[in-house]
């Protein structure tokens, strides 16, 4: 008896240090006025609605980002920009990506961001 | 400006020397005092004359020849590539008509430029995310990949 409870005890300190260390998380975020987006994407991808989405498409020497929000509003933008590029290369399913756009449909900026405190798929 | 004023010194001038060598070929009954010093002015003013005339004669081009430059002839990949950027705008110009962008445009789109160089491209993909982002599109959920 005294051995189950120390051996739960154990389970529940291991769990808690699998869960430990700053996390955050951010919904899909679309400003029309500022002209980007961004979000989390293992986030995005927990969430239980089925309408958020954010990523991008690379297709080698251009890219295309994209984003729905929960209201439904979908953004895009494409790139040729090579600082881009190699940016967007890095990008994986834990990933925060915040892209901008301009008029043209360009891509003003696109900036992926890697860290431990991002939620995981 | 210069040419015109030798054209016109030329014109006063000729009148003139036309006035005084009728004058010389007319008789004169009388002779003038200083006529033969009049008639030497006026032959140094037809040489005069002529010399101007050769100095306004245009030059003969002595610089390198100009080579005359001309466009290469188009490729068949020039074609191939002009005609992927015009298939890519029809598909775009197709689907910004019907105000709607489906996985068929998304294909078509992908697969008519699959061969242009990546700014050629994004450049036609700009248009299609411009066209979302002024909600002149309707995104299908399934194009939404593109």
């Amino acid at each position: 008896m005294k051995k189950t409870i120390l051996g739960a005890i154990a389970i529940l300190g291991m769990t808690a240090a699998a869960q430990a260390g700053f996390h955050t998380g951010q919904q899909v975020v679309i400003s029309d006025p500022g002209m980007f987006a961004n979000g989390d994407l293992g986030y995005v991808h927990n969430t239980p609605d089925l309408i958020q989405y954010i990523g991008c498409t690379s297709y080698g020497s251009s890219a295309q980002c994209m984003a729905r929000n929960l209201a439904g509003v979908f953004r895009s933008c494409s790139t040729a920009n090579p600082a881009m590029l190699a940016s967007i290369h890095p990008l994986n399913g834990d990933s925060h990506l915040y892209f901008g756009w301009n008029a043209a449909g360009q891509c003003t900026f696109v900036n992926v961001r890697n860290a431990s405190y991002t939620e995981e798929k | 400006m210069a040419r015109i004023a030798v054209s016109i010194t030329l014109a006063f001038l000729g009148t003139l020397a036309a006035v005084l060598l009728y004058e010389r070929q007319a008789p004169a009954p009388v002779p003038v005092a200083g006529q033969q010093e009049m008639f030497e002015r006026l032959d140094r003013l037809e040489r005069a004359i002529i010399q101007i005339g050769a100095r306004a004669q245009p030059e003969p081009a002595t610089g390198p020849a100009v080579e005359v430059l001309t466009p290469p002839l188009p490729t068949p990949q020039d074609d191939a590539r002009q005609s992927a950027i015009r298939t890519g705008n029809e598909i775009v110009d197709r689907a910004v008509g019907a105000a709607r962008w489906t996985i068929e445009d998304a294909t078509e789109l992908a697969a008519a430029t699959v061969s242009l160089d990546g700014t050629t491209r994004a450049e036609l993909f700009a248009r299609v995310s411009a066209a979302i982002n002024a909600d002149q599109l309707q995104v299908e959920a399934a194009a939404r990949r593109f």
